[in-house]
């Protein structure tokens, strides 16, 4: 057994440090951050000024008090896009087509970018479906597939994710401390991945019905810290009537 | 070359200016993500990192030069963080599973054996049950083998950090030893 020296145990540790600090990616603050600090700026104003932009402000919050507040339109899904040849839980078993139905994403809703990635284990590419502007060539999902969210808030909001299988069965996936370090509220225009990269969640749930459910709400919406049961009623009550300030994105799994 | 100090720049930061935000980025982030990715079992050092300058960014009035450096400062939001967030895991249902990373091909000669000791490293510190020990040698090879820190960090005499982080180091020297690792 060889022996190490204590000149030669800090030679080896500093040496692993500087290899780590090199090979540590070259982080930068977020730009919604760095904007977050510039507001703390302030310059003397004039009382003309100070009133200009009271009234500035008085007027943004109206207009988008309007367009946050606007109600999602009901019924059937605005934009379906299909995931072929989705595998079930069996071996290999093909279950069919899976159809991927997204509900309630709007331009310039809460969610300034919603994404679904996916990926092949392996494969050398990741596939980033933008929920808002789905594409036109088929997906293909099989079993092992890993899958995560992408959130992007348009502005500070509460936001809730959830899995939620056909049985009722439920899951939280954020806030989650095992998904992502991140907390609630989010910060306006800073992405976040669910679960955190490069983490990924496995596509081992039976296919036909599972909804991914995701809302962004100005306030904490109490019943999303509950329970499933009191996750779902809330979840049913948005659906007969939605509520200001809030908007819910499902995305439903199904199979042709 | 910015020469200005991390207290210089929190002053900035506290009166809005991002700029002074970038340069703790890019003074501390990396050290952060080694403290994360090596101290903290969690595949989101990056996340992780952000949460820490988030904090900073949020509250710069909290921090007092008076009390202590910038870097106890910052270490000791990254070591709260971390604690928070092995403290709250693990109750989820649905696994995350870990990007696969495809295996780097093995190397030759001189980088070959660096590779490996730095594998034998990065095992034995894992094996360090005690976090508190893990981090102690982290944060004092990457904060310039100061037990003044240490000890501010974990809130002990510099003695008994000196202690923390010979006990870690002793663990760590048994380690690579029986891996056979050669200086």
């Amino acid at each position: 057994m060889s022996t190490i020296d204590d000149d030669e145990l800090d030679g080896l540790l500093e040496r692993w440090v500087e290899r780590q600090e090199t090979a540590a990616p070259e982080l930068r603050p977020p730009e919604a951050l760095r904007r977050r600090v510039a507001r703390r700026r302030r310059r003397p104003l004039v009382l003309v000024a100070r009133l200009a932009a009271a009234a500035v402000i008085v007027f943004a919050l109206v207009a988008l008090g309007r367009h946050f507040l606007e109600e999602r339109p009901a019924g059937p899904p605005e934009r379906p896009f299909e995931l072929v040849a989705w595998k079930g839980m069996g071996e290999a078993e093909i279950v069919g087509p899976l159809l991927l139905q997204a509900r309630g994403p709007k331009k310039g809703g809460a969610f300034a970018q919603l994404l679904f990635q996916h990926h092949h284990p392996g494969a050398p590419t990741i596939t980033s479906v933008d929920v808002e502007n789905p594409p036109d060539e088929a997906i293909e999902l099989s079993v092992d597939d890993r899958f995560r969210v992408g959130l992007r808030p348009a502005r500070e909001s509460f936001v809730y994710l959830f899995l939620i299988g056909a049985d009722g069965d439920l899951q939280r996936l954020f806030p989650e401390p095992t998904m992502s370090p991140a907390t609630n509220p989010l910060p306006g225009a800073m992405s976040r991945y669910v679960p955190a990269e490069p983490g990924w969640l496995g596509v081992n749930v039976a296919g036909r019905g599972t909804r991914l459910v995701a809302i962004a709400a100005r306030e904490a919406v109490v019943a999303l810290e509950g329970d499933g049961a009191a996750v779902l009623s809330w979840l049913e009550a948005r659906r007969r009537e939605p509520q200001r300030g809030v908007e819910v994105v499902e995305l439903l799994f199904d199979s042709k | 070359m910015n020469a200005k100090s991390d207290d210089s720049l929190m002053v900035e930061l506290r009166a809005g200016a991002p700029e002074a935000l970038d340069e703790l980025y890019r003074r501390h982030a990396r050290k952060l993500h080694v403290f994360f990715a090596s101290g903290v079992a969690t595949a989101a050092p990056e996340d992780l990192v952000h949460e820490v300058f988030l904090r900073v960014a949020l509250a710069p009035e909290q921090f007092d030069p008076r009390r202590g450096s910038f870097r106890t400062w910052l270490f000791g939001i990254a070591r709260n963080l971390a604690v928070d967030f092995l403290r709250r895991a693990g109750h989820g249902r649905t696994e995350v599973i870990e990007e696969a990373r495809t295996p780097a091909p093995p190397e030759e000669g001189d980088a070959g054996e660096l590779a490996e000791e730095h594998q034998a490293l990065r095992e034995c510190l894992a094996e360090l049950k005690k976090a508190e020990e893990r981090e102690a040698l982290l944060l004092y090879y990457l904060g310039g083998k100061l037990f003044r820190e240490i000890a501010e960090l974990f809130d002990k005499s510099t003695s008994m950090a000196q202690k923390l982080v010979h006990a870690a180091r002793e663990k760590v020297r048994a380690c690579l030893e029986r891996k056979g690792v050669e200086p």
